[in-house]
Order: structure tokens, then sequence, then C-alpha cells
């Protein structure tokens, strides 16, 4: 077990090493530059920038000197925007931000988005069925931008409970929470309610029927491990996903997390800090399917990991 | 004397888009203990829909039981009505009373749980056996039917068992609690032809050692030859003739019967024998031609076959005492009868 997660850890040096080598190059490739203005710099302040950030070397010695520094020291480069702060401080400053909103988001939507789905699926052609998949629809076809604004209309602006925006206490935790959660928990519910009919239809179901156990034992006993695999098998891109989708959401409730910093970086030309968020992004996929594949060992006892 | 088992008139009917699919269109049979009932029919004629109906295993919607009755006789009490009973009484029935085999021994067993936990769960329900005693007792049976090695196997999962170990689990688990009734759905056609010998065997030791009552349903002649006490064959949701096994094999009545028969091959057959197809096909279940289902297909047909389905004819009494069947109409336990229009044996058997 502990050899396999090593191993499947492993697997994931040399797709984080195309990831760094894609970004690198591209955000580089892209016209523009990030002490490109409007107005004219002089031409010895420009020589002075690009030396400094060493723009002027040929892209494959800057590559080079990335890559070498990122693996030996941890360093990915300093930013070419904030000045004198390097890009491991930023991400260290807003990436625990992101993920503690992240992990929340995700439990709230699991929390909600699969007992729905159970419900429906074992009162399926119900009205409970109907009412959570018509919920489920509406979560899934709302955008996050809509919602935000409704949930601070209503709970911050008209009912005064909860703040407006920033990261502070619990209490400015809510409405992005719930902001995030509800599009993910309604995807799972679906997710969760196919999983869950076809079990229930499935062959050892109907043993379990004949052996005389009631419902609620098929339910949680037989049916829901199997059921549950989808839903599973979503989290993992399902959280990078929350992750990178909370933009919106940071932007909105003004919490200074990691995919804000990204949008700008992009617009800024900030090369070091896009391809250092872009990286730490492709990890932290990488990362989540690998306990993604982890997690599915324990549900199903078929898979077999030793290959 | 009341029989283990008595299904009275049963119809179960499936309510579809495309309209009322008569699964099973009134059916009446019975099973006594220590006695394998077969049960023979192609796919769709309705012969694990009626066994389903038994254990109320009908999904429902769309199925439902319209008519009859089914009547279980538990350690020889009265009477029960399966049809009225509540599911509740049902849950307390299933697994323990009667117990069901199902043909896929690789779907049929849930590949999540350990064979330990699916065995001791029957026992915690029926028999409030927990622990130990619930694992001594599980590994007993598995020993009783054969698995060797039991107590390693015990804590395996299904997918590390070979396909007739898993059958053998699935028969274990349905004999833990002791049923009075044991219904086997194709127990053996998802398995090799030496794992079937073998597990008809074990079906057959069950039914002398603790006479249990059994309900053989499959589409293989040869498995029933094998093992049944007497048969039932089924076309299109009805029962077309039902007797004494070994009457049903020498002596058919019913032109499907007796075109059964003859599209089989047989080891002792004369070579130059060539088989003979049935013509045609089973009828849609929503669409039933009027009269006997069997008619579009039937050589012997008669003007009489399109007007009514035949009633239940006697062609052979199990009780000599009661051969004169004008005089005593009900059906005996080994009568052998047959519905069908055509009367003239001959006729039926040269067609």
């Amino acid at each position: 077990m502990l050899a396999f997660i090593v191993r499947r850890l492993l697997t994931i040096i040399p797709t984080l090493f195309l990831v760094a080598t894609f970004v690198f190059v591209l955000v580089r490739l892209a016209p523009g530059g990030p002490f490109d203005t409007e107005r004219e710099v002089p031409a010895e302040v420009k020589a002075a920038l690009d030396a400094k950030f060493r723009l002027s070397d040929p892209i494959s010695v800057q590559y080079k000197d990335w890559l070498v520094g990122a693996v030996t020291t941890g360093s990915l480069g300093p930013s070419m925007k904030y000045h004198n702060r390097t890009v491991e401080e930023l991400i260290g400053m807003t990436l625990p931000v992101s993920m503690e909103l992240g992990l929340w988001a995700m439990l709230v939507a699991v929390a909600i988005g699969a007992p729905l789905g159970v419900l429906g699926a074992v009162r399926q052609n119900t009205w409970k069925d109907s009412v959570a998949m018509a919920a489920a629809m509406l979560g899934i076809s709302v955008p996050r931008f809509v919602l935000a604004p409704l949930l601070v209309l209503v709970f911050a602006l008209k009912l005064y409970w909860l703040p407006v925006a920033r990261w502070e206490s619990w209490r400015h935790l809510v409405l992005p929470v719930i902001c995030a959660a509800l599009p993910m928990a309604a995807y799972i519910a679906r997710l969760a309610r196919a999983g869950m009919l076809e079990v229930i239809r499935s062959d050892f179901v109907r043993t379990a029927r004949a052996k005389g156990l009631s419902e609620r034992v098929i339910i949680t006993r037989h049916a829901l491990k199997g059921g549950m695999l989808p839903v599973v098998s979503f989290l993992g891109p399902g959280f990078a996903g929350l992750l990178v989708g909370s933009l919106v959401v940071e932007k909105i409730f003004d919490i200074p997390g990691m995919g804000r910093y990204l949008v700008e970086s992009v617009l800024n030309k900030d090369y070091n800090l896009t391809a250092g968020i872009a990286l730490v992004y492709g990890g932290l996929l990488m990362v989540s399917n690998a306990a993604v594949d982890v997690a599915y060992k324990f549900l199903d006892p078929r898979v077999e990991l030793d290959r | 004397m009341t029989h283990l088992l008595e299904v009275k008139g049963l119809k179960t009917h499936f309510f579809t888009e495309e309209g009322v699919v008569r699964a099973v269109d009134g059916v009446s049979y019975h099973v006594s203990r220590g006695e394998v009932l077969g049960i023979v029919g192609e796919s769709g004629s309705g012969k694990s829909v009626s066994s389903l109906s038994t254990m109320r295993l009908i999904p429902e919607p769309p199925g439902r039981i319209v008519a009859g009755e089914i009547l279980f006789s538990s350690k020889g009490g009265p009477p029960k009505d399966l049809v009225r009973a509540s599911e509740r009484e049902m849950q307390s029935i299933r697994g323990d009373r009667i117990a069901m085999i199902f043909q896929d021994p690789m779907t049929s067993l849930n590949p999540y749980l350990r064979i330990s936990r699916q065995l001791t769960e029957v026992l915690e329900l029926h028999k409030n056996m927990k622990g130990s005693e619930a694992r001594a007792r599980g590994i007993e049976m598995l020993t009783s039917v054969g698995i060797p090695d039991p107590s390693r196997r015990f804590d395996d999962y299904p997918h590390q068992l070979s396909g007739g170990m898993r059958q053998r689990v699935m028969i274990a688990m349905a004999l833990l609690c002791d049923p009075e009734l044991l219904i086997a759905d194709e127990p053996t056609t998802a398995l090799d032809v030496t794992i079937q010998a073998q597990i008809l065997e074990l079906i057959a030791e069950r039914r002398d050692l603790s006479k249990v009552g059994v309900v053989l349903i499959t589409h293989d002649l040869g498995v029933v030859a094998r093992l049944a006490d007497r048969v039932a064959v089924m076309y299109a949701g009805r029962i077309v003739e039902q007797g004494p096994a070994q009457r049903i094999f020498e002596d058919p009545r019913h032109p499907y019967t007796v075109g059964l028969a003859r599209s089989i091959p047989r080891l002792d057959d004369d070579r130059s024998r060539r088989l003979v197809p049935i013509q045609g096909m089973p009828p849609s279940l929503s669409k039933l031609p009027s009269g006997c289902p069997f008619r579009p297909r039937c050589k012997n047909a008669l003007p009489a076959c399109a007007e009514s389905f035949p009633a239940e004819r006697v062609v052979a009494r199990g009780d000599e005492t009661r051969a004169d069947a004008s005089r005593d109409p009900a059906i005996g336990v080994g009568d052998h009868v047959v519905f069908c229009h055509e009367e003239d044996k001959d006729k039926v058997q040269a067609s």
C-alpha cells in the first residue's frame, strides 16, 4: 500500500516537469513583455530591467537557470510586478487561503450533494427526486458570478447576517464557501444519483433484498460504496477545478487567494508568477488524482495496485 | 395435505409505456417438502418473474401482482398468502424461510464486501447470531457446500474465487438459516459443465438431507432431467404442461413440449436423427395472440385454439386410486396435466 502511494507520487514528477516546461515557454512566447507600457520607457531603464530579470538571455538559458533554481533551492524566481517579492513568497501567502476556501467548499459540496443524490436515487421518480434534481439542475446552471452577488444581497445587505466581503473571521468564510460549494454540490448530487441508480439495479442488490435485509441496510451497507465511486473519481479534478474556479469567488468577496494572483499575473505578463502558480495548480491536480486512486483501493477491493 | 408452496392463478404484469406486459398470466403450481419442481421455458416465458413474485421482489412500479395467491405453509402451519403479506413480514421470510439462488454468481455477490460479511449478515438478521458464533456457522456452511480451506476463504472478496466457488458461496448463503423453500433461478447457466454437475449434486443432497423444497428454474432440459421430481413447462406467461419429470420426458402431450424435446440433442441418439427446431418466434408479451399463445407456431392448431386458452386436462393420475378423472376432478400431487385443445396424443407426437 505504502509502496503504491510512493510509486504513484513518483509518477507525478515527469508530468510536473512537462507542465513546467510548457508554461515557462508559453508565457514567454505570447506577444508583449512585463515592462511594456503605453509610455515610452528610456532605453537604459528597459535594459536595466531586462538585465535584472535576465530577459535578454536566450530562452533556453533562462529556462535552464529557472529549472535549476527550482529543483535545487525551490526558488521560482522574483515576481516581475510585485517588487522585492519572490514567487514562492506570494504563493506561500495566498495558497493557504485558497486551500482553506477550497477544502471547506468541497466538504460542504459533498455534505449537501451526496445525500441529495442518494435520496433522488432511492426515491426515484417521486416528488422528492424531482425536487432534488431540479435543485441540482439550477445549481449547475447558475454561474458563480450570479450566485455571489445574490448571496451578498440577501444575507449581507438585507438580512445583515454575514459580512459582505474580506477574509477575517469564520463569519467571513460562510458566503464564499457556500458560493464556491453550491455548483459543485449540484454536480455531485447528479453523479451520486446516477451511481446509486446503477448499483440499486444491480444483481447483488437484488441478492441483498432476497436475504431479507431492510431497505436502510441495503442502501448503506450494499449500495453506498459502489454508488459513490463516480463521486470519488470526480473529487480529484473537482478539487483542482474548485481552486482554479475560485478566482471569481476570490474577486467578488475580496479574498487574498491564489486565483486572483493568477489572473493578474497573466494580465501583467508576470512570467515567473504565472509559471509558478500554474505549476502549483498542476501539482495539486496530480496529487488529488493520486489521492483518488488510493481512495479507490479502499472502496473497491477489485482494484489491483501492483502493476 | 397442504403443500409447502402453492401458487394459484398468479398474474404478474408490467405496466410499461409500450403497454401491459403479461409476464406471468395465470400460473398455478405447487411444491412439497423434499421435492424439486423444475420450471422450464425459454427466455421471457415468465419463469423468473413467477419466482421473483414468490419472493415479492418484482420491481414495483412498473411490475405488479395483479391476481392470484401464493400460499406458503411455514413449518407445517396454516398457509399464508404472500401476495398480501406486508413488506416487514416478507423481510422476515426472505433469506430465512425462503431463500433464493441467482443465475450469475459473478454479479450476484457484492464485490465490495467480504464473503464473511455477506454470510454473517444473514445470521445476524434472522438468527440473532453475532461475532464468533456467526463466523463459526458461516465457515461450517462453506465447508458443507464443499469449499476447500473454508476458514481461509471466509475473509476473501468474491473476485478472489472462481465462478463455481462463488456459486457454492451463494448456495451456502441461501442455506444458512435452513430455509424450507429454495428457489434456484438458473443456478448453473453461467457455469461450465463439470461445475454444473457438482452444483446440481449439491442441491440434490440438500433436498435429501434437510427436506428443503426446491423450485428449479432453467431453460436447460438436461438440468431438469437430472434433478427435478416434477416439471412445469412454461410458455408466454402460462404453464402449458405439468407432471412427473419422467412422464414429461417420455410421454409429452403438449406440442410445445414435444417440440422442445426434439430440438435437443441426446447422447444416446441415433446419429442420423436431425434436430428439429420449433418454427417461429415466441410472441411479444404485450401483444399476445388470442386463445392459446402457442397457436401461431403450433402445427396442431385447431379452430378452438384461437377462441380460448385450453382448460386443464388430466392425462394421467399420480395416484392410481383416483384413476377415474371424471369422478374426481381435483388435481392431485403426481398428476400429469396438459393445457391443449388437441386431445389426440398421436397427432401431437407425430406432428
